[in-house]
């Protein structure tokens, strides 16, 4: 559902007709689906399987690969082979560390691994690598960012794809989220106009996290193994 | 009705439904708006897009007689110089001017039917239908004279200014020749106009006024048919104007004096000045351009400086002048009319109008008109767009014409909302020699084929096609002379409660034809100033039914007249259209609203702008849902 969608879907709740829609009421929704949207985004439980895979730009001079917007944890790394483009396929995994963990231990920064950077001075995330096994190919598990949307003059409903942040392009990625970012901009433009909000977006967020998180398989991971009902316990 | 802040339970409805008041811009009634651009105000007390304009006949780039005689110099005759060859009749033809010197509609008693005259370029033509030919002036007229033509005894007088003879034409073959000296009396004063009335020629010269004999415009009287107005006081010049049956105002810029009686029969042995007596009218305040001044009715409005004023004939037969300028409710404009250049105004009445054109802000000609309806006893409101500039109106039969500031004759009105049929023609042509300011000014050039351009940046002699930070190609050439149709209402108070009140849901209704339409909410202390809805179109296409596929353009499914499209205005595409026995429903106006609910920071008052910048509209209603707020309280309404 694109965000538009998502705002005219608001109106009835404020008695207003779906179009065309007052352009301070967009703004206003819009205002909300930027901050509530990103509040829902961020505190949605993304699963590790879930993780959607990046091409990670070329590193500088140093090893520090600097990521565009929509990045935003790194949480795995492979340098893979030159004909290698899936996350999956054996590479040259590396692991995280960091200058903290290494003086904890009492050693230096070890050149097999990577390290998380502070972002660069526009925002976006940065990290290093080592430089002795680079390869061309390197790729990446992260939690993707939120991507705010905007009025785009250049929108043009013949090309939308060339507008993609504009709100009548854009949709939020969250599906099970949709009603609970509605119930929070429709709180915000009751608030606006000056009328009580319902104040069901929590419970909304709640459902879909609850969703989410208890109606999927996952992998279960327990250490020890099964400790309960172990071989070694019926057997003893 | 609630009248304490703290009573809750009232509400009501702010707005209007009638607009018969027109514009006010200092203290707008319940009927009335602070302003109106290019709407008028006919139709059941609402608001309507004023109808366009266009040329009266065509102008080109060939030339007033390329192509029609294809011999030397034009020639319609054979002689050792002229060898060519020449259709024996006139075709009709376009007239190429690029400045005319003076125009007037005529028709001697030989004439079947009204003809325009017209200077211009140093030559005279005379125009009916699409036809013009050349009036011969000898000795020839020079390009720079301003020409003024009066008719009277069955003749054209040409008044060329006060130091040039006058001309007059009988309508024959001979053209224009010098006013002839009479055989007894005093010859014609040079004069820059004439009036003819109660029988006798008027001319000025100096701030002299000179009456002819009776049916005689040729002979003159200097000493006992002459008038001194304010001799040497004020700017020099005078300005005639008829009034009733036995009058004629004498106007200077700061004064305005009556020639009374001046239809009087002068008997043996008397002297027509011992019948006309010369009364003072105003000292302090005249009129400033000498086409802006009108008759309506039993008033005479007038422009002066700080307004436009009037004079009538009271119950008792006596000259009366309003105290109060008529024009306060457009003192707006008044304000920002650019009074050097101001006597180049002009006014005229059609239609039960007053329309005033003058020039404002930095403007050198006529750029606005001013608008007054008798029907409804106000200001309509202004009428602006790049080729509304009148310079001086004139009426063919019915139909009201005005010469532009840019030497083209133009008409009024058409039933279309636009001011051009070919903007090719109707821009003026870029101009080496003039500096433009960068203020959007539209130039005709020639490049690649027809091409208009607008002015972005101030230049001189940058031809357009050279730098596009300077000029930008104008790609929709056909939407450039649409008609901006504009209202500013009052502020909408409830004045029984004190405020903070609060405005709910809202609408404004209206009916319309392919409109484009931005709506715009404030409050009088500029507090709030918020863009609601920018360029709304209804397309031609579409149905308000959900579900509904989308109309064909070429009406192949022959559902032109089905109700509940968005909009019915008719544009046939290059593929045409097809049509059934059952033909197409033309004009159909159709009618929707726009919703919305208007946050006032100061929670006081609530005015709308509402523009349109195509096609035409007619406001209906303006509707807030209003309740008084309580302190504290959010949920009030």
């Amino acid at each position: 559902m694109t965000v538009n969608k998502l705002i005219q879907s608001c109106m009835p709740a404020i008695g207003l007709p779906i179009n065309p829609i007052q352009s301070d009421i967009v703004d206003m929704a819009l205002a909300s689906y930027n901050a509530d949207g990103k509040n829902v985004f961020n505190s949605w439980p993304w699963d590790n399987s879930k993780l959607p895979e990046f091409s990670a730009p070329t590193p500088d001079a140093s090893g520090i690969i600097t990521f565009d917007i929509t990045v935003d944890i790194i949480r795995a790394i492979r340098f893979l082979d030159d004909n290698e483009t899936d996350f999956n396929e054996v590479g040259n995994g590396i692991f995280n560390e960091d200058e903290i963990l290494a003086a904890r231990y009492g050693k230096s920064i070890n050149n097999k691994t990577w390290q998380a950077l502070p972002d660069s001075t526009d925002g976006y995330r940065r990290i290093k690598v080592p430089l002795d096994n680079i390869t061309s190919v390197i790729r990446v598990l992260a939690s993707k960012r939120f991507i705010e949307v905007v009025i785009d003059d250049a929108y043009d409903s013949t090309n939308p794809t060339a507008t993609p942040t504009d709100y009548r392009v854009a949709s939020f990625e969250i599906d099970r989220a949709e009603t609970a970012v509605r119930e929070f901009m429709i709180d915000s433009l009751r608030m606006y106009l000056g009328i009580d909000g319902s104040n069901k977006a929590s419970t909304n967020l709640q459902v879909a996290i609850d969703r989410e998180t208890g109606q999927q398989n996952k992998e279960v991971r327990v250490l020890p193994r099964n400790p309960m009902f172990s071989k070694n316990r019926w057997n003893s | 009705m609630a009248n304490k802040i703290t009573d809750t339970s009232d509400q009501t409805f702010l707005g209007q439904d009638d607009f018969s008041g027109g514009m006010n811009c200092i203290n707008p009634s319940e009927s009335q708006c602070k302003e109106i651009r290019n709407g008028v105000i006919r139709t059941s007390a609402k608001i309507t897009t004023r109808p366009g304009m266009r040329s009266y006949f065509k102008i080109g780039g060939g030339g007033y007689l390329s192509g029609f005689w294809l011999n030397q110099e034009n020639w319609k005759a054979s002689d050792v110089l002229h060898v060519g060859f020449w259709f024996p009749f006139d075709f009709v033809r376009e007239v190429v001017v690029t400045d005319i010197q003076g125009i007037a509609i005529i028709r001697l008693s030989t004439m079947d039917e009204n003809k325009t005259i017209f200077a211009a370029n140093g030559y005279c033509y005379i125009y009916e239908e699409g036809y013009a030919d050349e009036i011969a002036c000898i000795p020839a007229i020079a390009d720079t004279e301003e020409i003024n033509f009066i008719q009277a005894v069955d003749k054209i007088w040409m008044f060329r200014g006060e130091s040039l003879t006058p001309y007059v034409w009988d309508g024959g073959d001979d053209g224009f020749v010098p006013v002839d000296d009479p055989i007894t009396g005093s010859a014609i004063k040079n004069s820059k106009t004439g009036l003819y009335h109660a029988g006798r020629m008027w001319v000025t010269n100096g701030d002299d006024v000179y009456a002819s004999d009776v049916l005689d415009p040729t002979t003159y009287d200097y000493v006992y048919a002459n008038w001194s107005c304010w001799k040497q006081q004020d700017v020099q010049g005078v300005t005639l104007h008829p009034f009733h049956e036995s009058g004629i105002l004498c106007f200077k810029k700061n004064r305005i004096s009556l020639l009374d009686g001046i239809n009087s029969a002068v008997l043996t042995g008397t002297n027509f000045t011992d019948y006309v007596r010369q009364l003072t009218v105003d000292e302090h305040s005249g009129c400033i351009a000498p086409n802006a001044i009108v008759t309506s009715g039993e008033d005479v409005w007038y422009l002066g400086y700080g307004g436009i004023y009037s004079l009538l004939r009271n119950q008792q037969n006596k000259i009366q002048i309003e105290s109060v300028s008529q024009s306060s409710p457009v003192s707006n404009y008044i304000d920002r009319i650019n009074w050097q250049y101001a006597h180049k105004s002009c006014a005229m009445t059609h239609d039960n109008y007053i329309i005033f054109s003058v020039p404002i802000d930095g403007a050198t000609t006529p750029n606005v008109c001013l608008v007054y309806d008798r029907l409804l006893s106000a200001w309509a409101g202004v009428w602006d767009g790049a080729l509304i500039n009148p310079t001086k109106f004139l009426k063919d039969n019915e139909v009201p014409l005005f010469l532009a500031s840019n030497f083209v004759v133009r008409r009024m009105f058409t039933t279309d909302p636009w001011d051009s049929e070919n903007p090719y023609s109707d821009t003026p042509n870029w101009d080496a020699t003039k500096t433009y300011q960068g203020t959007g000014e539209l130039v005709y050039f020639e490049f690649n084929g027809d091409q208009i351009y607008r002015s972005l940046q101030t230049s001189l002699n940058i031809s357009p096609e050279t730098d596009a930070t300077i000029w930008g190609r104008v790609d929709d050439i056909w939407s450039l002379y649409d008609v901006e149709t504009y209202v500013n209402t009052r502020q909408y108070k409830w004045k029984p409660v004190t405020p903070p009140i609060r405005f709910n849901r809202s609408d404004v209704l209206f009916r319309h034809r392919n409109p484009k339409l931005t709506l715009n909410i404030g409050s009088e202390d500029h507090s709030t100033d918020k863009t609601l809805f920018t360029d709304e179109e209804y397309p031609q296409t579409e149905y308000d039914i959900a579900n509904t596929p989308d109309w064909a353009e070429t009406n192949e499914n022959l559902d032109f007249n089905d109700p509940y499209r968005k909009d019915y205005t008719l544009y046939l595409t290059a593929s045409g259209m097809y049509m059934n026995d059952e033909g197409l429903y033309v004009g159909i106006w159709k009618t929707h609203s726009l919703k919305f609910i208007p946050v006032v920071v100061s929670l006081q008052s609530i005015g709308v702008e509402i523009t349109n910048s195509r096609g035409m509209i007619e406001i209906n209603s303006i509707r807030f849902l209003a309740a008084p707020r309580r302190f504290g309280m959010q949920n009030v309404v």
